[in-house]
């Protein structure tokens, strides 16, 4: 089912518009230019997720060391705080302990690195939990939502 | 019908204020009451502790019946639901009169704001705990409405909950054939261990002062003294139950002569005479040792869900505890509740 959420223009960054899809509620998302689509269904204990607050990445190579990612694309649960990747629906657990080991290290195309969480956040450890994300499109200068495939283009 | 045996709501300072008579309600404008103690001083974890879409446009979480009623009592079909007003703690800590007209106000603005329009809503009576006279008092004054299911003390006593001085109250509340339900609170001390250090010890072990309630008052012989009480243990967890009676029976069996006026095994009385609430019930990674633990107790039949609604940490009634076996999840969602606190008639 493909549905209109909103023109382009009247959808600004950092808005966010819940929409029916069917039986479906769905949260989409505008993060700078990029538009995300996920489930507002949190898949920990059913809480409406996409009415939570979302954050950007943080992240810290040591004391004294803080930096945010430039865009908010973690969507945190308002219910018991559990957060999602927008782009991917993974949810994420605390900062994790990198392991003292090799890595391995090779070139994938920026599909795969996207939909890879572990990639995207490195310093975190992936959670249990995995929200359902739908693809999102511009077309025609109107927003549209897609839940014939899962996953955000 | 799902029993909600723990929703928190909240009476807002102006709903309060109009219920309260001079000269407390200038006291109250001028100096409010005195100050939690460190439960809600840590930082919390999130939204003040408390689910970020139950905040109101205008108010407080559980201040608003009908967002109440939307999120909760609508969305999961429940047709019981038990207030427990967490003001009553610190409000019934305060000297003998102020806290008498706090509770009373407390108790007056429940009513008319909770349950004269909501039928499926029920509370407690919150009473001026350090003052056993007045507490009395509110017990009596609320016995007949039976809308009041219980009487409300906080786990944070000035004095260990089996002292003597509480004694008219249980009496009071077997009297009028109410059970008395010990929340987590008040403004004295965290018994157990004292206070934690983080907000994550005392949320991962609110059962230390829960366990400290019943240990108290199985040791101070209260049921033998107060046959008729029962006693609701409110958001302290289940799972530690079972070891403690194995403790305690033993150090009975040693040391009896301690405590003259407990005549049978302690966990005799715990069994014939608590009762518990679900949330946060523990979540072990492998559900069969839970089962097994809740076995240990022999009270599967005394364990009664709650929701916590609107707190951060609120179990949803369709997805929480799926994992017990079938006949037990129905007992806990519904015939406990209807047997502890009567069903659709009261």
């Amino acid at each position: 089912m493909r549905v209109a959420v909103a023109r382009v223009a009247d959808f600004q960054p950092g808005e966010r518009r819940i929409v029916r899809v069917g039986r479906r509620s769905i949260g989409v998302f505008r993060v700078g230019d990029k538009f995300y689509a996920i489930n507002n269904h949190c898949p920990h204990m059913s809480g409406p997720l996409c009415l939570g607050r979302t954050l950007p990445h943080l992240s810290s190579s040591g004391p004294g060391d803080v930096s945010l990612a430039e865009h908010d694309t973690l969507l945190a649960c308002p219910w018991h705080g559990w957060e999602y990747d927008l782009a991917t629906g993974q949810s994420f657990l605390g900062p994790g302990e990198k392991p003292a080991r090799g890595f391995e290290v090779s070139v994938q195309s920026g599909h795969t690195v996207s939909a890879d969480a572990a990639m995207r956040f490195p310093d975190r450890i992936p959670g249990p939990y995995v929200a359902e994300t739908f693809t999102v499109r511009v077309e025609d200068e109107y927003v549209i939502v897609d839940t014939r495939q899962g996953g955000t283009s | 019908m799902i029993f909600d045996a723990d929703i928190h709501p909240t009476i807002l300072s102006s709903d309060l204020l109009s219920r309260l008579p001079s000269p407390w309600r200038r006291r109250f404008e001028l100096f409010s009451t005195r100050a939690v103690a460190p439960p809600m001083v840590y930082p919390r974890v999130r939204n003040g502790g408390t689910r970020l879409d139950s905040w109101p446009p205008d108010g407080l979480p559980g201040s608003d019946l009908d967002l109440l009623r939307e999120q909760l009592l609508d969305e999961y079909d429940i047709g019981f639901g038990v207030l427990i007003p967490m003001q009553g703690h610190t409000f019934g800590a305060e000297e003998p009169e102020y806290a008498a007209a706090l509770c009373r106000a407390l108790n007056d603005a429940i009513a008319e704001l909770f349950l004269d329009k909501e039928p499926r809503l029920r509370s407690c009576v919150c009473v001026p705990h350090e003052a056993p006279r007045q507490a009395v008092a509110e017990i009596e004054r609320l016995a007949a409405d039976e809308r009041y299911v219980q009487i409300l003390l906080p786990t944070g006593t000035s004095s260990p909950p089996g002292d003597s001085k509480y004694l008219p109250i249980y009496e009071a509340a077997a009297a009028a054939g109410l059970p008395v339900a010990f929340h987590l609170g008040g403004v004295e001390g965290h018994r157990g261990d004292g206070w934690p250090s983080f907000y994550l010890e005392q949320h991962a072990w609110y059962g230390n002062s829960t366990a400290m309630v019943a240990t108290n008052l199985i040791c101070a012989g209260l049921f033998e003294r107060v046959p008729g009480l029962q006693v609701v243990l409110v958001e302290g967890g289940i799972s530690w139950a079972a070891p403690l009676m194995w403790s305690l029976d033993e150090a009975w069996t040693l040391l009896r002569e301690d405590v003259p006026a407990l005549r049978r095994a302690p966990s005799a009385c715990f069994r014939e005479h608590f009762w518990f609430t679900t949330q946060p019930i523990e979540e072990p990674a492998d559900p069969a040792q839970l089962v097994a633990a809740l076995e240990h107790t022999g009270m599967t039949d005394r364990i009664v869900f709650s929701s916590d609604y609107p707190h951060w940490d609120f179990d949803s009634p369709s997805i929480a505890l799926r994992d017990l076996p079938k006949d037990w999840r129905t007992a806990i969602m519904s015939h406990n509740g209807h047997r502890l606190y009567g069903g659709e008639s009261r």
